[in-house]
């Protein structure tokens, strides 16, 4: 009885305390919210140049400069244990970026002095150096000798970068294609540059020496390499129509060496058909390969009634596949040139215990179009695989391969076109096209990049005049 | 008066256990027994097998370990070896150098190697093995142990002889036909052991690729027996 007594004194007492009147400060201010703009989403600045940028800034209740405090700082993405490092105090960011060569996070604050609050936006931070992402331009110069000139993402030019980063050596002569090897996480990036008198293998940050492409071999391989192609866990090279293969799925060995060729009588045309699956063509059987890996090249079955797959009788010029989209430019013992579509597969079959690569004829059309015979060089990007750009003398045109018709505008330069190439990593919509006097001497060529539409015009972005040789090839170096 | 004399029985007692604890026995807990294949322990296989052809080396020291049953002790513990000249054929001095007559399993080691120095400068092993026999002896400090592991050979010779552990890999049936092929295009000859071939797993494969297509390339060749060598190996 007592204890019930005491309790309810208790709760008599609590409900006492709740009805007391409050008399906290509910005076608040309101906060004075701020809008921050000028910052772009991302921004790509060479090391040591200055990056700027001007920021605008509006409050609900107006804003005054000199009630807030800024500060600007930037942390890298890939290290995780690095400071972050402090750029500015001011409200505008206009300094000279010193930060190691790496991809940050920038972020502006602008924190109100007497309140403590803040506001702060961000962007993505990429900085570079003059051999930071780009691409490579392997040329012809005098005597057969290469020259390698590169551009990078925010457009500066080295040129004689081979040479420069290795004593005035030459790269070798007869250049014959730069390829970018060993692109899965965990596997050595370097690049190839292959000549008919040697293949080095570089560092991508300065193009110093790595290894000879023989150091990759356990048996070194005949010939010069004539194609390159990866499905992110095999790697290809096409040394003298035969394929050898390597190793490269992600954190697999850093250097993994190539094996020796993949067994078979074939003979391949300079190209990776590289989708879903890596299809080979036989320049000779004229034919379509895959490998799965193992117990040699497996003639790809055909389908479809547009052409035979198994037997086209036709050379390939040109190849490219886009996941299942296979396309081709082709040309018969009659030198009449053809645009063949079709689809890759290579599906495993349980039952048979295989893989059923499969190329499924879509469409063959004759190439009539204005040019197209005389063609030296094709691209075909990612964007739309049914647009193919060709060049003739100094023109580029565009066909579709649906239906040969031209589309777009055909571009004329001032200059015979020698090379021209889809950035397939990055920006599959820039096309890099390489022009020279014919002359085969040092800075006879000039390179422009192009942007597709999706009408397939292409638009002129840039212009990098006598920065080379007569280009035999591009690669990108992401 | 009952009490105090258990008290001094039980006093007596532990004056007893105080008394220094001679170790008389304790150095022979322990014994010896090869184990040729140092990665598979219930491999009982006695015998090495060793050919310099293709080697480009004279000499070549093969390592015999030798396990311990029992315990590993704080000191080190003398391993006595001897020759068998019954199954012997070796010379030594010509076929192999000395052995000492004792070897030393370190303190706190559970097994050791015996290293046997073989020569291969003799012209006769171009056309006959020869065999080294070891046998493990009693020691002062060691007994011997399983044993159907007391004995160890080592067979030698110039010739090419089929690496034991051939059909675990793809290189088809063995020929020295084939062998020697491999020898003359790639200048290397088999590594004496599994571990070796496994440590440059890649390396070999690739050799074995490389051999295969030369046979394919240059189809038929005939081994040593008159039989087509067909290619085996489809990367």
């Amino acid at each position: 009885m007592r204890r019930i007594s005491i309790l309810w004194g208790v709760l008599l007492l609590l409900t006492a305390v709740a009805c007391t009147e409050d008399k906290g400060n509910y005076d608040y201010v309101p906060l004075n919210e701020l809008t921050l703009e000028g910052m772009l989403g991302e921004y790509e600045v060479e090391q040591d140049s200055t990056l700027a940028i001007t920021m605008t800034i509006t409050g609900k209740e107006g804003f005054s400069e000199s009630d807030y405090d800024f500060v600007w700082y930037a942390w890298s993405e890939t290290d995780e244990d690095a400071i972050p490092d402090t750029l500015s105090y001011e409200k505008d960011l206009n300094v000279t970026i010193s930060l190691p060569i790496d991809s940050y996070t920038l972020r502006f604050m602008a924190t109100e002095k007497e309140t403590g609050v803040y506001y702060s936006v961000y962007a993505d931070l990429s900085v570079i150096n003059s051999f930071s992402k780009g691409v490579v331009a392997l040329s012809r110069i005098e005597g057969g000798d290469s020259d390698v000139t590169f551009i990078n993402s925010v457009n500066t030019v080295t040129k004689h970068a081979y040479k420069s980063a290795n004593g005035g050596v030459s790269a070798g002569k007869q250049p014959r294609g730069v390829y970018y090897l060993g692109g899965s996480e965990g596997t050595k990036n370097v690049l190839l540059i292959a000549t008919e008198e040697k293949q080095m293998t570089v560092e991508p940050i300065d193009f110093t020496d790595y290894r000879s492409l023989a150091g990759w071999f356990y048996i070194e391989p005949e010939g010069t390499v004539e194609a390159m192609g990866t499905d992110g866990w095999d790697e290809y090279l096409i040394i003298d129509g035969k394929a050898y293969n390597r190793v490269v799925y992600p954190n697999a060995n850093p250097t993994g060496m190539f094996d020796y060729k993949i067994a078979g009588e074939y003979d391949l045309a300079p190209f990776v058909l590289e989708g879903s699956s890596i299809f080979f063509y036989d320049q000779v059987k004229h034919c379509f390969y895959f490998y799965p890996g193992w117990e040699g090249m497996i003639v790809a079955s055909s389908a479809g009634s547009a052409f035979n797959a198994a037997n086209t009788g036709m050379d390939m010029l040109y190849g490219q596949t886009f996941d299942e989209d296979m396309r081709a430019v082709m040309v018969d013992d009659a030198g009449k040139r053809y645009m063949i579509s079709g689809l890759q597969t290579a599906e495993y079959d349980l039952d048979l215990s295989g893989y059923q690569p499969l190329i499924n004829a879509q469409r063959k059309l004759e190439m009539t179009q204005e040019g197209a015979a005389e063609a030296t060089c094709w691209a075909i990007s990612s964007k739309d695989p049914d647009f193919l750009y060709y060049a003739y003398g100094n023109k580029i045109a565009c066909v579709s391969m649906i239906n040969g018709i031209q589309l777009g505008n055909v571009i004329t330069l001032d200059q015979p076109i020698d090379r021209i190439e889809f950035n397939e990593v990055d920006n599959p919509e820039l096309l890099y096209v390489a022009v020279s006097d014919g002359s085969e001497t040092t800075d006879s060529g000039s390179i422009y990049f192009f942007e597709m539409a999706s009408d397939g015009s292409l638009t002129e972005k840039a212009r990098f005049e006598n920065v080379c040789g007569k280009v035999v090839d591009f690669e990108y170096k992401p | 008066m009952k009490k105090i004399f258990y008290g001094i029985l039980f006093f007596c007692g532990l004056l007893t256990g105080c008394q220094e604890n001679e170790m008389t026995g304790f150095e022979k807990d322990g014994a010896v027994y090869f184990q040729i294949d140092a990665n598979y322990w219930t491999n009982t296989g006695d015998s090495v097998v060793y050919s310099f052809a293709g080697k480009g080396v004279t000499e070549y020291t093969v390592n015999l370990q030798v396990d311990l049953m029992g315990e590993a002790v704080d000191w080190d513990r003398e391993v006595r070896v001897s020759i068998d000249p019954e199954l012997t054929t070796a010379e030594e001095g010509t076929h192999y150098r000395a052995l000492e007559a004792s070897y030393v399993l370190p303190a706190g080691a559970y097994n050791m190697q015996i290293p046997v120095t073989i020569l291969g400068t003799d012209p006769r092993m171009e056309n006959q093995a020869f065999q080294l026999a070891i046998r493990l002896e009693p020691s002062d400090d060691l007994e011997l142990g399983l044993s159907y592991r007391t004995l160890a050979r080592i067979q030698f010779s110039s010739m090419l002889t089929m690496p034991y552990y051939w059909d675990e890999f793809y290189w088809g049936p063995y020929s020295k036909v084939k062998h020697e092929k491999l020898i003359e295009l790639l200048g290397v000859d088999f590594p004496a052991t599994e571990d070796e071939y496994y440590n440059d797993y890649n390396l070999w494969e690739t050799y074995c690729n490389y051999l295969s297509q030369w046979f394919a390339e240059n189809y038929p060749v005939e081994d040593e027996n008159g039989n087509v060598i067909d290619p085996w190996y489809v990367n």
